[in-house]
């Protein structure tokens, strides 16, 4: 499943809330906790990251993995926190008003 | 937040950063492998790309890539920005002109409020002054202003410790330089109740170069008495260095009180006939100018029913201050020569960017495999063109910044051109300041633009699989062969306007100079004087005339000599109305102005008028004589048609004084202005109209430096303290502001345009044809191995060429017929469609293209065969 424009930002974030992890493990994490519905390439995240990085939502940081490998790790920042509920209610905002609009599937549209 | 973004552009830290984020996608492809991550090098660009974008670092590395390309390419370099150069430069000298001449404001307070009167008797083209009584009655009551300051400007002989200096000075009412907000640099400025106050003690404000070059910035000048036309006046003080009076174009040398004008003759404070003030008000807060002019209207009106004698037929319109320099103008000739100006200097630039556009064509060819790979390897198109449009934006400003030196050096031969023989004291300042700078500014960026629009739309569509594939064959497409035949129609094109504009003036100036102007003015010499300065009087002021005539006439090898108030195209004349005898005017119509001059009887000799009818003034016609005038046969066709007018009379100014009878009818000859068609024109005699300010004009076939030196000498024996001016032959003379000067001056600068243009034209089509035969060096080959003859590819390279000058040329004729109407105001003696100019430069331009697209062409008719094949 494609990627809603706009969102891979928000997922990111979301994923760092557990703690922090490397770029191919945010997307792991993403891929995982969606159920493999969600394909993140990794060209379109590796970009996100240094975009946050850049906003100081997230920092990053040399760290040895658990398979003692040396990675660089990213974790969310304090104002990333922040940025994450405001996007976390926005987000919620936005699939209310989705659902209102489209309602039940067209099948079952009372005549 | 702002730091994290502005370190990205320290390079170093840019290296560290590009370091650590190989290192952690190298790292991420140990733990999972490069198949799972996908095309790493797009993420690294994108990632690149996002700090970049969010910070000034892009530009940075934009502008540092740039540079190194240019670095590389000397050659390359150098061509460009001269060419550059040359466009922006042209444009910015010229707009300096523009600048210092319009657009630069008096250095005063608010200075855009300003409205400079403009009165106009009705039918009269030209503007005239304000009496004092009118300035005073539109000063008291119009409304739509705060203030209103009147000044007249001067030639006045100033003496202080001793010998007598002529200077420019502006006779100045006492609000004068309160209303402007000036400071002095030194002492006081004029107080209202000296200005105009009949019978005050006259003081003197010197100009602040007038105070450095005359008194060695002295400041124990202040209260030192001075005399001033042999009248004592005392200095009080110095303006500030950078204003320069209101009479603009010229500096004032020193501002005097206007009640100063009284002092010969009072009726100054009260006649409406005396016209000698220039008027500026300054618009009140939220008043417009139509509401300013409305309301001067008003009072124009109102002073007609009061004092119709005078103020009957006068009109009252208004300019901002800076449409009125030097004075008023209702024809706007000025504004007209200005857009035709800066429009050539376009048309150079264009010429430029054509060439340069040319140049960039052929470098894209190494450029287009590279934004191919860069493309291929994931860069954005943006991206891309953001890196071409810096590069050409770059190149603009190096090329601008070149063109504003240049435009300096071209901005000092301007005003060595520009400056007229008959005002030296005319002050052209072309220094540039924040406008032109702003201008030149943006004509380097429009250039960027204009050069950058064709690569970049090429980087905006490239198509990576043809260029990649086919390699470079693939440039010379039939598409690509099109827009490099459009580069050079519209070269050729664009400089046969611009030649053909700088043709046409230059035959007009050539039409003025063959013109018949009516006198000889051949081994004549002026030498201008004015005995006001030296404080004489009538009587003694014709004592002098006629003792200096006669030494003068003493002199060996002189021919003639005469005094006359206007020398031929003298910026300086009489107009007066005429009234003829006998003839009431209708009601309503307003009665005609004419030029006429004051002069010895002896002028007709000295400058060979010939008298057709009647006779000469002679010794018999003086004071006590009726008095009499000499009309010219276009006067006598306008006022009396098919009658004699010998014997006839009129009167100048006013219907009340004297007539004047008409004794002789001498041939037309052009005093005003060389204009083909001949104006009504009248003399009258020096000893019947006294006038101080008056040239010698001495015939004599000796050269003229021997004769000046001893006529100099023979003023100096008669009044030592005499200064004399504007000394130099006539022929010299017709070159002044009224005469030759603007002809000259749209000749010259539109030459050297044309020059410029054919010059860029010629190297642009000597190069475009030669990358065009380099180009084709393969196809000729075959050509050739399938039996072409070298006489072949000769006629089918140079066939091309041909068929596209001729394409550009005859484009560029119907333009320039289309246009040339917009100049025809500034020419004379020839027509705007002058077959003769039209040929010429088609035959100049086509012609030197063609011998530039003919090298190339044989070069590429002997090439050799297996050469040819192989070439890759």
């Amino acid at each position: 499943m494609e990627l809603l424009q706009g969102t891979l930002d928000m997922l990111t974030l979301r994923t760092l809330l557990f703690g922090p992890l490397h770029g191919y493990g945010i997307a792991k994490a993403i891929r995982s906790t969606s159920n493999e519905m969600l394909e993140i390439e990794f060209g379109s995240l590796y970009p996100a990251l240094k975009r946050l990085e850049a906003k100081g939502w997230i920092a990053s940081k040399w760290e040895t993995s658990e398979h003692n490998r040396r990675a660089k790790y990213y974790r969310l920042t304090h104002a990333g926190r922040k940025q994450l509920t405001r996007e976390h209610s926005k987000w919620t905002e936005f699939v209310d008003a989705i659902t209102r609009v489209m309602g039940n599937a067209p099948g079952e549209v009372e005549r | 937040m702002i730091w994290r973004r502005l370190k990205h552009l320290l390079p170093s830290r840019r290296r560290a950063e590009e370091r650590d984020m190989q290192e952690e996608l190298d790292a991420l492809v140990q733990i999972a492998g490069e198949r799972e991550l996908g095309n790493l090098t797009l993420a690294a660009e994108n990632a690149r790309e996002t700090w970049q974008w969010t910070s000034l670092d892009a530009v940075v590395a934009d502008v540092r890539y740039a540079f190194r390309g240019l670095r590389k390419n000397p050659g390359f370099a150098a061509v460009a920005i001269t060419t550059l150069a040359v466009g922006i430069g042209a444009n910015t000298a010229i707009f300096s002109v523009v600048n210092s001449l319009f657009l630069r404001p008096l250095p005063v307070q608010d200075p855009y409020r300003l409205v400079v009167l403009a009165p106009r008797e009705r039918g009269s083209s030209e503007f005239h002054d304000l009496s004092y009584p009118d300035y005073r009655d539109y000063r008291a009551h119009a409304g739509a202003f705060s203030d209103m300051l009147g000044f007249a400007v001067g030639m006045d002989g100033i003496a202080v410790d001793q010998g007598t200096h002529q200077v420019l000075t502006s006779y100045v009412t006492g609000n004068y330089f309160s209303m402007l907000g000036v400071r002095p640099a030194l002492g006081r400025f004029i107080e209202p109740a000296e200005a105009e106050t009949p019978g005050a003690a006259p003081v003197l404000v010197l100009g602040y170069t007038c105070w450095q070059r005359q008194f060695n910035s002295d400041p124990g000048v202040i209260g030192k008495s001075a005399r001033l036309n042999g009248h004592a006046v005392m200095i009080v003080g110095v303006a500030p260095e950078q204003f320069h009076g209101t009479f603009s174009l010229a500096e004032t040398d020193a501002y005097l009180p206007v009640g100063m004008l009284a002092i010969e003759d009072s009726s100054f404070w009260t006649a409406r006939g005396k016209r000698e003030l220039r008027a500026i008000a300054r618009l009140k807060p939220g008043m417009s100018l139509k509401q300013g002019r409305a309301s001067l209207q008003v009072i124009a009106r109102s002073l007609a029913e009061q004092y119709p004698d005078t103020n009957k037929y006068t009109s009252m319109e208004a300019y901002p201050e800076w449409r009125a320099r030097p004075q008023p103008d209702s024809a706007g000739s000025w504004p007209a020569m200005v857009g035709i100006f800066l429009t050539l200097a376009f048309i150079v630039l264009l010429v430029a960017c054509v060439n340069l556009a040319s140049i960039l064509r052929a470098r894209g060819n190494a450029r287009e495999s590279e934004m191919a790979v860069r493309s291929a390897l994931g860069a954005a198109r943006g991206r891309l063109v953001r890196q071409l449009l810096t590069e050409n934006v770059l190149l603009a400003i190096v090329g601008g910044a070149a063109g504003i030196l240049l435009s300096t050096w071209i901005s000092m031969v301007l005003s060595s051109i520009c400056t007229p023989i008959d005002l030296p004291m005319v002050r052209l300042n072309f220094r540039p300041d924040w406008r032109v700078f702003a201008y030149a500014f943006g004509v380097a960026l429009l250039a960027g633009l204009m050069v950058g629009l064709g690569p970049m739309r090429s980087a905006w569509r490239s198509n990576l699989s043809i260029v990649l594939h086919e390699g470079g064959r693939a440039l010379s497409g039939s598409r690509r062969r099109n827009r490099r035949n459009v580069l050079v129609v519209t070269q050729v094109a664009a400089s046969m306007v611009l030649l053909i504009a700088a043709g046409l003036l230059v035959r007009s100036l050539e039409g003025a100079q063959r013109m018949n102007l009516g006198f000889d003015p051949h081994h004549v010499l002026n030498l201008s004087m004015d005995l006001h300065q030296i404080g004489y009087d009538e009587s003694r002021g014709k004592n002098f005339y006629g003792e200096l005539l006669a030494r003068a006439r003493a002199l060996p090898g002189v021919e003639s000599a005469a005094f006359v108030f206007s020398v031929p195209f003298f910026h300086d004349r009489f107009l007066s109305t005429v009234h003829i005898e006998g003839r009431p005017l209708s009601p309503g119509a307003a009665p005609s102005d004419v030029s006429y001059n004051v002069i010895d009887p002896a002028l007709f000799q000295t400058l060979r008028i010939p008298i057709l009818r009647g006779r000469g003034f002679n010794e018999a016609d003086n004071e006590t004589a009726p008095p009499v005038a000499i009309v010219s046969q276009a006067m006598a066709e306008r006022f009396w048609p098919g009658q004699d007018p010998v014997g006839k009379r009129f009167r100048i100014t006013k219907p009340t004084n004297p007539l004047l009878e008409v004794v002789g009818v001498a041939r037309n000859a052009k005093f005003v202005r060389p204009t083909p068609e001949a104006e009504p024109y009248f003399y009258v005699p020096l000893s019947q109209n006294y006038t101080a300010r008056m040239t010698l004009q001495v015939r004599s076939s000796r050269p003229a430096e021997a004769l000046e030196r001893e006529v100099l000498h023979e003023i100096r024996a008669l009044a030592p303290d005499l200064p004399t001016y504007d000394v130099r032959t006539m022929e010299e003379s017709l070159g002044g502001t009224m005469g030759f000067f603007l002809f000259r001056v749209g000749a010259d600068l539109a030459a050297g345009l044309g020059i410029l243009a054919l010059f860029l034209t010629i190297v642009g089509v000597y190069g475009v044809s030669s990358y065009a035969a380099s180009q084709r060096t393969h196809e000729i080959g075959l050509r050739m191995a399938l039996g072409a003859t070298g006489q072949d590819i000769l006629r089918m390279v140079l066939g091309e060429g041909l068929r596209l000058i001729g394409t550009g040329v005859l484009i560029g004729l119907g333009i320039a017929l289309a246009v040339s109407r917009a100049i025809s105001s500034l020419l004379v003696g020839v027509s705007a469609s002058d077959p003769m100019t039209y040929t010429a430069v088609s035959a100049l331009l086509g012609g030197l293209a063609l011998v530039a697209g003919y090298m190339p062409a044989r070069r590429a008719m002997r090439v050799d065969v297996m050469v040819a094949l192989r070439h890759e």
